[in-house]
């Protein structure tokens, strides 16, 4: 809370700036001059190519990174002066395999991190035992991470994330792993994290997942911040641009498809396989009634991907790839 | 330091999970009977069965030293393959309390040693070392436990920094063992290395617990003791002082994980 009685944003980023330094070359600039803010119990989408400096916020607000410029606060502390007491706030999940002790069950790995959070014996007891009930890994409780799917890593890293009870939780690439099922309880568990008056921010290279969670999202790209943006803006760009592929198309159809009304354009991906982009909401139907009626079957659709979208978000201005 | 208690005992409880985990860990209890064996082999065939006490207590110092360092090693290399270092990093509970619940730990199972290597003189040679201060004996060695933890909590510290530093701890263990006269009292070392001993808390230790163990009175015992402590105290201060300038050397480079 701040001295108005108002609550100050959840994280407040602003001018951050990260460089790496780079052996024989100049340094690398992971994040250029980023603002951000995530008011609290927003869940706030950054969405992001590889390498585009989302792991580098996250760990610069979860303490373990220096910027080298700019500031970055949770809930008005600012993360480097004040890192011990922001530390208490943050609760962090980063993605993959790492950062869990294998050879533990995930009853001992959550008691040992609620341990670090401060919490006594029996309290970590407690937390534990809630937690893994509430990412599904109660009846799993007392075997060896080691000997978990990815997936069910992924859900003990969300239950670690969370032991600390923390206001502001991190979560850089959380779905990674996880079948689609588990990726959809997990959006509920996101849900429920907003009720509780939590403020997220989320890290992600999926659209959809963007679009179903987050009240707002950012798009970020070398570092830079290229909008940021109401995640309607988003669902509209992945409808209307929606794209068909399809293989033992002859040249004379794949032509035909060109002509459609809203389809921007026919790519060659192989002998016969074309990918049909398209820029108009509803436009996908006609090239497949058109496909199907030629008597080509093998058909799909898919959503444009996310360099796509960055296309369409910012014009073909600056989306060259970075050094 | 908010919340730092819980997380010194569950480092302690962790690490001792981790021995029955990986028993590997526990090398050093097995190799130090070996060592009293030869040792006592020694001093027995050349008539020095006054020698007896050294025999039992160098294998068994050197084998908690010996513990200590290299598992504070191994405890900060494997955390930081499997990402756990970064992730401590991001918790309130600083790596200095973490580190000594760890390493805590190792020193109290590394005492086993003594137990050892007094029955392999006992069982093996029939030659029982008497006590003849337990008290003294009692609170040296728990001073000495305690500098074993804060040596192992510097030798941490100095093992976050680097992925290279972990091929010379094996050979670190060496000048310790020396300078700590774990086999040799330091006053008959050369006098610059005597000197330069005196700084480490485990040549006080050493004597004090050989001086225990003899029949004389233990002459200036509290003075001694005293530094053994404060030179313990000294130790884990500038463990904790360099753990945290490293992390923050790390956290400016933005190496805490492999990635
Ligand atoms: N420790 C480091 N040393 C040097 N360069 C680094 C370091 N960490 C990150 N970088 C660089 O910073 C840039 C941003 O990396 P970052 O991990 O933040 O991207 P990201 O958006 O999380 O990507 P991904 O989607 O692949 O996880 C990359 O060019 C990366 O190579
Ligand atoms: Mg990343």
């Amino acid at each position: 809370m701040s001295i108005t009685g108002i609550e100050a944003p959840a994280v407040e980023v602003r001018g951050l700036v990260r460089d790496f330094a780079v052996k024989g070359g100049p340094p690398r600039r992971a994040l250029d001059d980023f603002d951000l803010a995530v008011a609290p119990g927003e869940v706030h989408g950054l969405l992001g190519p590889n390498g585009a400096g989302k792991t580098t916020l996250c760990k610069i607000l979860s303490t373990v990174l220096l910027p080298t410029a700019g500031t970055a606060r949770v809930q008005g502390l600012d993360v480097v002066a004040d890192a011990k007491r922001v530390r208490p706030l943050l609760g962090i999940v980063f993605g993959g395999e790492r950062g869990l002790y294998a050879r533990m069950t995930a009853a001992q790995n959550l008691r040992f991190w609620a341990a670090l959070y401060g919490h006594g014996r029996r309290e970590g007891r407690r937390r534990a035992a809630e937690l893994l009930e509430r990412v599904g890994l109660g009846p799993r409780a007392d075997e060896a991470v080691e000997t978990f799917s990815r997936g069910m890593k992924q859900r003990l890293h969300l239950a670690r994330g969370l032991v600390g009870d923390p206001r502001v939780l991190l979560l850089d690439e959380p779905t990674v792993g996880m079948d689609p099922v588990s990726a959809h309880e997990f959006r509920d568990l996101v849900e429920d994290l907003r009720a509780e008056g939590r403020a997220v921010l989320l890290t992600t290279h999926d659209m959809a997942e963007a679009e179903a969670l987050c009240d707002r999202v950012s798009f970020i790209d070398g570092g830079r911040l290229l909008r940021c943006e109401d995640p309607r803006v988003l669902g509209e760009l992945l409808s209307r641009h929606e794209r068909v592929r399809a293989s033992g198309v002859p040249e004379a159809l794949a032509a035909r498809l060109a002509a459609l009304p809203g389809v921007e354009r026919v790519r060659a991906t192989g002998p016969g396989a074309v990918l049909v982009e398209t820029d108009r909401g509803g436009a996908a139907l006609p090239v497949l009634r058109t496909l199907v009626e030629a008597g080509v079957t093998d058909v799909s659709t898919a959503p444009p991907s996310l360099e796509e979208v960055y296309l369409h978000l910012i014009g073909d201005r600056g989306m060259a790839v970075r050094p | 330091m908010r919340g730092s208690s819980p997380a010194f005992w569950a480092a302690a409880r962790f690490q001792l999970g981790e021995f029955r985990r990986d028993p590997g860990t526990l090398l050093m209890l097995v190799t130090a009977p070996f060592f009293a064996v030869i040792l006592l082999s020694v001093t027995e065939h050349g008539g020095r069965a006054d020698l007896a006490p050294y025999a039992i207590l160098a294998p068994a110092v050197m084998a908690s030293i010996g513990m200590a360092v290299m598992e504070a090693g191994e405890t900060i290399f494997r955390d930081r393959t499997a990402g756990v270092l970064e992730a401590v990093l991001t918790t309130p509970a600083p790596l200095a309390t973490v580190l000594l619940g760890r390493i805590a730990a190792i020193t109290a199972v590394s005492l086993a040693g003594i137990a050892e290597c007094w029955l392999v003189g006992a069982v093996g040679f029939g030659v029982v070392v008497h006590v003849a201060h337990p008290l003294v004996f009692a609170l040296t060695l728990a001073a000495t436990a305690a500098g074993i933890a804060a040596t192992g909590v510097l030798m941490a510290a100095v093992f976050v920094v680097g992925r290279n530093v972990r091929s010379f701890q094996n050979s670190l263990t060496f000048p310790l063992y020396l300078l700590g006269g774990a086999m040799v009292p330091v006053a008959l070392l050369p006098s610059g290395v005597e000197a330069l001993s005196r700084v480490f808390f485990l040549s006080w230790a050493t004597d004090l617990l050989r001086d225990s163990l003899a029949p004389e009175p233990v002459a200036a015992f509290w003075p001694r003791l005293a530094a053994v402590l404060g030179l313990a105290a000294a130790t884990f201060a500038a463990g904790s002082w360099l753990s945290h300038r490293l992390v923050r050397r790390v956290r400016r480079n933005g190496t805490v994980g492999f990635a």
